[in-house]
């Protein structure tokens, strides 16, 4: 439930830009990225056991 | 990529610089990170006005699959890793520097206008003015970080992890035997995933007179000394930087004339041959600075602006010529710290 309820909010950030990715007008971060969420990221890391690349751009 | 949890980060507000120490000057970098924060390694490194010229998709493949391989092996390697992260930050995040606190924890979103977004290169910027804010010299270790190895001699190949593509005749890495081809294994013990890593290490050996190196050379892997000669750091071209703006005399994107341009204007190499890209502070768009403070010869534009940051401060006047429509004119620029 835990898992489903992780991956329900990495799908969530994807599919819905947030207002400061609107804001930049930053739409092409899509796909599998999280966008500027570095606490998602890291719960999403923990719970998948995959490592995190982290781009500062 | 969907071998990683993958994120993009687009501003400095509320970053953690306890964890997230890497060159705030580049326009593009990555760490690479198991979730307990330990660092596995960086990528994303500039030395010129280029900003593509030391790095590729190549490299960044390679630097990729050397993370996996990490994390693999993680936490086996833990203690290997422990030097990637950095020492205690002057502050604990960006907002708390002292020209840095109108900016929020997280940045307030208007559509059109994110003003309230924190840059990286403004952590550089505000640590310069701390220092010229109480008339300081920015020490060496500041104004050069993130030093490339080729200040030592080594020039490492951009299409690959650290591959040594060559090594400089009469150099420190020639004398300590580096040989092309070499690829950097560790240095100090710490895995090298980068160029990025191996600038990480550079800059962080403040006081230290060489640095442990391990490399594979036709197969083999041998233990090496890198010697860090006195001045080393400051063979670095810091002229791309952007944080220099806080101290800097020059417009913006100012940079030595390439051979053609000297050649042009008869002012072959030593001779001081600076142009000036933009306008502002008593320079017109097009100057070309031939004399500073009554040298003629021996400044690069990366040398003037290191004179500046340490020999001269706000309030203090530079004195320059620029050969301006064919004549020259002599300028006093008027220091100040930018705002």
């Amino acid at each position: 439930m835990i898992r489903h309820i992780g991956l329900l909010t990495v799908l969530s950030v994807l599919q819905d830009p947030g207002a400061l990715q609107k804001s930049l007008d930053d739409l092409e971060v899509r796909g599998a990225w999280v966008y500027n969420d570095l606490g998602t990221a890291f719960a999403e890391s923990k719970r998948s056991g995959k490592p995190m690349l982290v781009v500062f751009r | 990529m969907d071998k990683f949890v993958c994120v993009r980060v687009v501003q400095a507000n509320g970053m953690d610089l306890t964890l997230f120490q890497f060159d705030y000057n580049l326009t593009w970098a990555v760490l690479f990170l198991n979730s307990d924060r330990t660092i596995y390694g960086r990528y994303g490194t500039r030395s010129t006005h280029d900003p593509n010229k030391d790095m590729s998709i190549g490299s960044f493949r390679k630097a990729m699959e050397a993370a996996l391989e990490l994390h693999k092996g993680y936490p086996g390697n833990k203690a290997s890793l422990a030097g990637k992260t950095g020492p205690k930050p002057r502050f604990p995040a960006p907002e708390h520097y002292p020209n840095l606190k109108k900016f929020g924890y997280t940045p307030a979103v208007t559509p059109g206008k994110p003003d309230s977004c924190l840059h990286c290169h403004q952590i550089t910027n505000n640590e310069f003015r701390l220092y010229r804010g109480v008339r300081q010299p920015i020490p060496d270790e500041v104004l050069f970080d993130y030093p490339m190895p080729d200040n030592l001699g080594l020039s490492l190949d951009p299409a690959e992890k650290a591959t040594v593509k060559g090594v400089s005749p009469g150099s420190s890495a020639e004398k300590d035997d580096f040989k092309p081809g070499d690829e950097i294994l560790t240095l100090e013990g710490q895995p090298i995933l980068s160029i990025a890593d191996v600038q990480w290490v550079l800059t962080q050996s403040r006081q230290g007179k060489s640095i442990k190196a391990e490399v594979r050379r036709g197969g083999a892997t041998r233990a090496l000394t890198l010697s860090l000669p006195a001045g080393w750091r400051r063979k670095g071209d810091i002229s791309w930087r952007g944080s220099n703006e806080i101290f800097s005399p020059l417009p913006d994107e100012s940079e030595d004339l390439d051979r053609d341009e000297r050649q042009k204007l008869g002012l072959a190499l030593p001779a001081i041959a600076i142009k000036t890209k933009w306008g502002g502070r008593g320079f017109e768009q097009g100057d070309v600075i031939v004399e500073v403070e009554g040298r003629r010869a021996g400044l690069s534009c990366s040398d003037v602006l290191a004179y500046v940051a340490q020999k001269k401060m706000p309030g203090d006047k530079l004195s320059v010529s620029v050969l301006r429509g064919g004549k020259e004119v002599k300028l006093g620029i008027d220091l100040t710290i930018k705002q």
